[in-house]
């Protein structure tokens, strides 16, 4: 069959289009002749940068003498010396006529400037003057191509050459980036007021990169009294401003607070962040209303930034808003930033809920009458939130009597009053109605949840639960032991709280009621005391939290008391744990050797612990050791008897609880303020005594939970001084006791 | 008749090629112009200032560095001590330990002092599990941060340390990669020195360090690789970096950014979810999603590409190591293409979908697989007598001179602009991988590209594949 007329147009049509293959040979010859092209070019790029690279090198070598000579030349050189270095001078005017020559003179002075300074510096700018190079670089100033009157920018820069800054300054406005850039960098290097001419005439954008360059030209002028950057708030150009509130904060000049609280609205989040940043810097506590206002509009980050400022400074007042805040937002990054705010301005107002246990009794109510007994009946108007026990709850409450309650995402839900909308925005009035709750309204709901302890019990003793944990504990060997603290970092809840409480009190093993304790202290945060839950719905926040603080004080008091005792002599001393760490043998002779200048009698019973050892080397050491460490101590009883009243002290700061300090003690603490000096106690029975509590190395971590920081005076056997949040404590205390 | 037509289907297929080939051509010839311009320009452009003044600025913006470890023992300890050692003032190195089976958290808690610290974690968190977060007690390693999380791939590994980041970029780098000191000041400058685009996205060169001399962390000595399936990565690299990303990041139409080196502003990271964990091309894929992400907010902005040789790490020198990796980034390829399939062609899009898309499905994807069937049909229409030999050679000549003359550019450039090898002879061995590499390494990366579209389409169950690591000597 024949396909006719009707495709034949099409099918000659596409048939002419057939493929020349002369058109693609003519490419490969192109394409061969090129890379042939390139090949060449490779090799003599590859030679010239090579040969460039000699050519400098040998130009630099020849010059750097000269150029010495000139830069430490002195009047007061031999005549010799000036006749040298005339004779120079002219010699160096006639290798001045080529350019080439002269490239590389600038290029070897402008890396020198950058590793001299002082008066060299100053010479080496005189030198280049005294050149004429300079001329080179105005010469560049006139070029089309921007790169070179960059260079030229730069060269002027790098030299100091002052008279050259009218004529920069004009390329401050320059449409070509790079250019602008350069010139206002020099700008600011050329002249103390550069700065300001910048900010004033600038039309472009200043990119943030620009800023950093150009702050660091600012702190890299000498003498430099910057002007009051408050005046260029009021610029037109954002970047201008955000520069501004940039070296507001830079030079800590805080008298702006109107203007950079008003710049908290500013549309730009960039100018919003740096205004708040400031606001946290300078403590602008009158910004704070500020702040929530504009909250709502913000983005995300300028809230976590707005937070941030209100922990720092907020108060009481601020509350109600932080938890609103707390409570409705849905990007867990800002709410999470408010919860840590609330804890900042309330401590232990805010506690966990994650992975939180809890055992109920028997005889719970479903009808569960919250706060509408004590509480005013809720104005539908208004918009509130109010914390309240959810029906899953209720639902969890009725189940068997020993069942444990997870109650991880639903004890406090918050119950949006049914006719307020949704979507409104959060109000200042937002609150916890549970912390406001009467007291006895709580005890009774509590209870009714079997979730408070009686009165005269602790109801977590009497937790099966719990006991069944403690027993299982008890039949653990110490891997067991060990593996079973680990699970604990994982998931905690308050059984295991009570659980490491017991660990605490009654392991035998150090190691382990160690590592009990400080996880026992790093739930400070969210378990202040044991059974917190019950004592949280019990009290009131502030007083719950004072009594979980006695609680948690008496704890580690008891802990200390018990760590301190139960430790060996040999243990006590500080090298106790270093010599156990070491690896090798070596490490073990070099620690026994150090002992020698500054051990002291704890040394020479661990040093006598040694001589049992297996290792001939160690053994031998360790006699020499403790005779000369023994000859050292009696040889100066009259330094030990001083460094001893200086324990005596450290048993002040290191032993001594709170709680056991009188009035007195505490007065004569107080006023010494936090530069402490301990006056040598007379009791020389109880001097002993507190002396040989000297503390291992283990302990020393205790003490730095408690806030008893190690001196900045180096003692060679005491030195720890009290820190500001001992004293707080203390001053806690007193005023308890006062009562 | 049946026979002229049939003549006119061949005929129709060697046009076909023709014109696959002439444009292949032409977008490379744009390609070099556009790399050359853009080198010179960045060239001039960075030979003023000096970046390290900036390095202790009292702005300068954070940044987390995010190193994944899975099993890296050997390496750990020396490889976040290099990390620790950049030269910038406001940074933090994020190890994430994704479920190691050996002792690589054991090992960095003992050599860096580390102890677990309490961290809030968000109730809605995505990724696998957080066992812990780990800090040093020791000020010195301040900076350094370890993440402990059960295992989930290197993307969920990504996305932990990416959510759990506080500072305003992040960088996600291989924790074997070595960075050159100030790395870190080249990517912030590219951050922050745009005013009327955001930067969302830096990417960089990533060079070859086989046979290099590393001494503490830092690179002493660079060589050209004593492997020759090095030195023909080496090549590649080369010209895939300097000329064709180069290029792309020209005119703004940049699609991917390599895993092994990649700076994210973390705000939009987080926006789009961090990477994406089921694909193995997570670094082009969120390339993609962050700029659609910008596209349908119309907001304006740009991703950066550093051409200074800031990365560099070791690269394959076992075949079959070689063979995995390339089907695993071809299996990327094809998993983001396919993804993104609504941007090719769609003006929507801009560049990114008439210009870019194209160039990645045609010229990525399609070319190998082209490469591979047209072998076999050469073979059967050589054995049916119906092939056009003078077509074929004349083609095939273009073809191969072509890439030699392309590879000679970029070598070209290379010298021009870094010359990092200075032995000439270095430079020779490197144009010799040039003229044979169309027959001994191209060869390999079409059958890898073949079979990891296999094992995508045909469902193949296949995963990331390993590497096993020399080491270049950090420690020494």
């Amino acid at each position: 069959m024949n396909i006719e007329l009707p495709t034949y147009k099409i099918l000659f049509l596409v048939n002419s289009t057939t493929a020349d293959t002369s058109i693609l040979w003519n490419l490969t010859y192109l394409f061969l002749g090129l890379g042939f092209l390139y090949f060449v070019f490779i090799l003599f790029i590859k030679n010239r940068l090579s040969r460039k690279a000699i050519k400098t090198a040998s130009k630099r070598s020849e010059l750097a003498p000269i150029i010495s000579n000139f830069l430490f030349h002195s009047v007061e050189d031999t005549k010799d010396e000036q006749k040298e270095y005339v004779q120079l001078k002219i010699e160096i005017r006639e290798y001045l006529r080529d350019s080439e020559f002269r490239k590389i003179l600038s290029e070897i002075l402008f890396d020198l400037q950058k590793d001299v300074s002082g008066t060299t510096e100053k010479r080496l700018f005189k030198l280049y003057r005294e050149l004429d190079l300079h001329h080179d670089a105005f010469l560049k100033l006139k070029s089309w191509r921007w790169e070179v009157v960059s260079q030229g920018i730069i060269e002027l820069t790098q030299m100091q050459v002052s008279e050259s800054y009218q004529l920069i300054t004009k390329f401050v406005n320059d449409k070509r980036g790079t250019i602008r850039k350069q010139a206002e960098i020099a700008a600011i290097k050329l002249r103390n007021e550069g700065i300001e001419h910048i900010l004033d005439s600038t039309r472009y954008a200043i990119s943030e990169w620009q800023q950093l360059k150009m702050i660091e030209a600012l702190v890299s002028l000498k003498n430099y009294k910057p002007p009051r950057f408050k005046s260029w708030l009021i610029s037109e150009n954002k970047d201008v401003v955000l520069f501004a509130l940039r070296l507001i904060k830079h030079y800590n000049q805080n008298d702006a607070v109107a203007s950079i609280t008003q710049l908290v609205k500013h549309k730009s989040d960039q100018i919003r962040l740096a205004a708040i940043q400031c606001i946290k810097d300078f403590n602008f506590v009158e910004a704070k209303t500020t702040l929530r206002s504009v909250f709502v509009n913000c983005s995300d980050e300028v809230k976590i930034q707005i937070l941030g400022a209100i922990a720092l400074f907020g108060d009481e007042s601020d509350i109600p808003f932080l938890n609103g805040i707390a409570v409705k937002e849905s990007n867990f990054l800002i709410s999470s930033k408010a919860r840590s705010a609330i804890n900042s301005i309330a401590p232990g107002t805010v506690l966990p809920t994650k992975g939180i246990t809890k055992t109920k009794t028997s005889g719970i109510e479903l009808e569960i009458p919250l706060g509408k007994k004590e509480k005013p009946a809720i104005n539908p108007t208004e918009e509130t939130t109010t914390i309240s026990i959810t029906d899953e709850y209720l639902e969890i409450a009725t189940r068997d009597d020993t069942e444990i309650l997870e109650i991880d995402d639903v004890e406090l839900v918050v119950e949006d009053n049914k006719e307020v909308e949704k979507d409104e925005v959060i109000s200042e009035e937002t609150s916890f109605d549970f912390e406001e709750m009467d007291v006895d309204t709580n005890s009774s709901i509590d209870k009714e949840l079997g979730l408070l302890a009686s009165e005269n019990d602790d109801l977590m003793d009497k937790n099966p639960v719990v006991e069944n944990i403690e027993d299982e504990y008890v039949k653990m060997d110490l891997e067991q032991k060990d593996a079973y603290l680990d699970k604990i970092d994982e998931n905690i809840d308050s059984n295991q709280v009570e659980l490491l409480e017991m660990i605490m009190e009654r392991e035998d093993e150090s190691e382990l009621r160690f590592r009990a304790f400080k996880k026992f202290k790093q739930l400070k945060t969210f378990f202040p005391v044991k059974g917190i839950v019950e004592k949280e719905l019990e009290q009131p926040v502030e007083e719950s939290e004072a009594e979980s603080q006695q609680i948690v004080e008496e704890s580690l008091e008891q802990v200390i008391e018990q760590q301190v005792s139960e430790i060996g002599e040999e243990q006590q001393s500080v090298f106790y744990q270093l010599y156990q760490k070491a690896n090798d043998l070596d490490s073990k002779l070099i620690l026994i050797e150090q002992i020698e200048s500054i051990g002291d009698e704890k040394e020479i019973v661990f040093l006598k612990t040694l001589l049992d050892a297996q290792n001939s080397k160690i053994v031998k050491h360790a006699k020499a050791t403790i005779a000369a460490l023994e000859k050292r101590l009696s040889g100066t009883s009259k330094e030990t008897s001083e460094i001893k009243s200086i324990d005596d002290d450290a048993g002040v700061a290191l032993n001594l609880n709170p709680n056991e300090l009188d009035i007195e003690s505490y007065e004569k603490i107080e006023s010494t303020e936090l530069n402490i000096s301990f006056e040598i106690a007379d009791d020389t029975e109880n001097n002993e005594e507190k002396k040989d509590n000297k503390l291992p190395l283990e302990l020393c971590f205790l003490y730095d939970e408690l806030g008893i920081n190690a001196s900045e005076e180096k003692d060679d056997d005491f030195d720890f001084e009290l820190s500001e949040e001992f004293f707080l404590n203390l001053k806690n205390q007193k005023e308890r006791y006062e009562h | 008749m049946s026979t002229s037509l049939f003549d006119i289907v061949l005929e129709y297929i060697d046009l076909i090629f023709l014109l696959f080939s002439s444009i292949l051509f032409c977008l490379f010839v744009f390609m070099g112009y556009f790399s050359t311009r853009s080198s010179i320009h960045y060239k001039n452009k960075n030979s003023f200032g000096d970046l390290s003044k900036v390095m202790a600025s009292p702005i300068a913006p954070s940044i987390t560095i995010i190193a994944p470890a899975y099993n890296e023992s050997l390496t750990i300890v020396e490889n976040i001590r290099s990390l620790l050692s950049l030269k910038y003032v406001n940074y933090e190195v994020m190890v994430v330990n994704d479920g190691s089976k050996d002792d690589t958290l054991q090992k960095m808690i003992e050599a860096y002092d580390l102890i677990k610290v309490p961290r809030e974690i968000d109730p809605n968190w995505k990724s696998k599990p957080i066992r812990g977060v780990y800090k040093s007690k020791q000020l010195s390693f301040s900076k350094l941060t370890v993440i402990d999380k059960e295992n989930g791939g290197k993307s969920d590994a990504l996305n932990t340390g990416i959510f759990l980041s506080e500072n305003r970029y992040v960088g996600c780098i291989d924790v074997d990669c070595l960075l050159r000191p100030d790395a870190l000041l080249h990517v912030v400058k590219s951050f922050s020195q745009r005013t009327k685009k955001k930067v969302i996205a830096v990417g960089g060169v990533i060079r070859v360090a086989n046979s290099c001399t590393i001494s503490g962390g830092t690179l002493e000595k660079v060589k050209l690789p004593k492997n020759w399936l090095a030195r023909f990565q080496l090549l590649e690299y080369t010209r895939s970096f300097l000329l064709g990303r180069m290029a792309w990041g020209r005119i703004d139409s940049l699609l991917i950014i390599s895993g092994a080196f990649g700076f994210f502003d973390r705000e939009i990271a987080v926006a789009i979810d961090g990477y994406d964990t089921g694909t193995v091309g997570e670094d082009m894929e969120m390339v993609f999603r962050m700029r659609r992400y910008m596209h349908e907010r119309k907001e304006p902005y740009t991703i950066e590409y550093i051409p200074d040789s800031l990365c560099w790490t070791e690269v394959p020198e076992d075949l079959n190591i070689l063979v995995n990796q390339r089907d695993r980034w071809a299996r990327g390829n094809l998993e983001t293409l396919y993804k993104h399939k609504d941007m090719l062609f769609n003006s929507k899009f801009g560049r990114l979908g008439l210009i870019s898309y194209p160039y990645w499905f045609f010229y990525e994807w399609l070319a190998p697989l082209l490469e591979f069937f047209g072998f076999f049909t050469i073979i059967y229409f050589w054995y049916l007598g119906i092939i056009n030999w003078s077509f074929f050679i004349a083609l095939t000549a273009a073809i191969y001179v072509f890439s030699i003359t392309f590879s000679f550019y970029a070598i070209l450039w290379d010298v021009y602009t870094y010359n990092e090898y200075k032995k000439t002879k270095d430079i020779l061995l490197l144009m010799l991988c040039a003229i044979i590499e169309p027959f001994v390494f191209h060869p390999i990366l079409v059958y890898s590209a073949v079979r990891g579209n296999y094992k995508k389409l045909f469902r193949v169950k296949s995963g990331w594949g390993s590497q096993v690591r020399k080491g270049f000597a950090k420690a020494a």
